[in-house]
């Protein structure tokens, strides 16, 4: 029993070991951080936006402003790029709804008067 | 014949990959939402003084929602704006129950937009809404001990009030009416992204609600409910909005 203690103690000692060797020395390199700068930060599966969080304020105070900045603009970008995609179909729905709303208001404004 | 049936079917076929390859994006939002109806049945009710309307029981509303980005520049998602009122019912005879009402505005929004900068969208939204309005009163058992004053009493002193000519003869468990419609709305919204994946939200529009004050149940009966104007109004929300993935 005591040998079987003994092991425990030394198995959880290496593991935590493991654990703790497994967290890079520097954030911004962060397998997170590395993922959200090729496909985005939304990307990134749920489980792992409190780590990205983490990794990326590490990296903000060690100095890695412009890599989470360029991680912000690729995103921003993306999205900029990717809502003009098959836009004339759905600015039609758009002006639909801008002509409901605007006969609405002067619907509203010309019955009040 | 032949070129058309070719046609549609690269149109569907160019459909699917736009939906597979896009990145699906789930975003929720909180926020607040504001608007005037004209609650004439509570403000103005001769019998019954109800809770003393404000800004945050008449105005306010309460809103959540989420939403699923199915195509590049559309989504599609669930929104519920709540009103709530809370307080107690002074002007019964004898017991003075606490009163509960709240009105439900749940939607299915499908909503396209465009973005004008990168970090600035423009959003246009068409709703079907259910709507849900429930009163609630909660007497005390001891109003029963003065007077003879039963729960079923208060029941009817509040639905006389509303119009209705006491139509209760036993009041079970389940003490609250509720009275469902339809209606539809449309907003034009603005959305600036402080970070890639959370937004302030501001929207305007319009609510119209095919509300009916006979409409209302309880218990399995048809009963008459409050006056109130919630058709054709302006309606105003602001939100925060956070893409999860």
């Amino acid at each position: 029993m005591k040998y079987l203690i003994i092991f425990g103690f030394v198995l959880l000692i290496d593991l935590q070991a493991q654990a703790v060797d497994k967290k890079p020395q520097n954030p911004c390199s962060d397998r997170t951080v590395m993922f959200a700068r090729k496909f985005g930060v939304k990307a990134l599966p749920i489980k792992d936006l409190p780590r990205y969080h983490k990794a990326s304020k590490e990296c903000l105070e060690k100095g890695g402003e412009t890599l989470i900045e360029q991680i912000h603009i690729n995103e921003y970008n993306r999205d900029f790029n990717k809502s003009k995609f098959m836009s004339s179909w759905t600015s039609t729905y758009g002006m639909c709804v801008t002509a409901i709303i605007f006969y609405f208001f002067v619907g509203l404004i010309t019955v009040e008067k | 014949m032949k070129s058309q049936i070719l046609q549609f079917k690269n149109i569907s076929l160019l459909l699917l990959i736009v939906s597979l390859n896009g990145q699906p994006k789930w975003s929720v939002d909180l926020g607040t939402g504001f608007y005037e109806p004209t609650m004439k049945g509570f403000d103005s009710n001769e019998l019954i003084s109800f809770p003393t309307g404000n800004i945050l029981t008449r105005n306010l509303l309460i809103n959540f929602s989420t939403f699923y980005e199915f195509f590049p520049n559309a989504r599609v998602g669930y929104s519920v704006l709540k009103s709530i009122d809370i307080g107690r019912l002074e002007g019964l005879a004898n017991s003075k129950p606490v009163f509960y009402r709240t009105i439900n505005y749940r939607m299915i929004p499908l909503e396209t937009f465009f973005r004008l900068k990168p970090k600035v969208e423009l959003n246009f939204t068409l709703t079907p809404i259910w709507g849900r309005g429930r009163l609630t009163l909660e007497t005390k058992p001891a109003s029963s001990d003065g007077g003879g004053v039963t729960i079923t009493d208060d029941w009817n002193e509040l639905l006389n009030s509303f119009g209705d000519d006491s139509p209760l003869n036993q009041v079970a468990s389940d003490n609250a009416m509720v009275a469902d419609w339809f209606g539809y709305s449309g907003m034009l919204g603005y959305r600036y992204y402080i970070r890639p994946w959370i937004g302030i939200d501001f929207k305007m529009g319009f609510l119209n609600n095919n509300y009916k004050k006979d409409r209302w149940r309880f218990q399995g009966r048809r009963v008459k409910g409050p006056d109130m104007k919630i058709d054709d109004i302006p309606i105003f929300t602001l939100k925060v909005v956070y893409a999860l993935k």
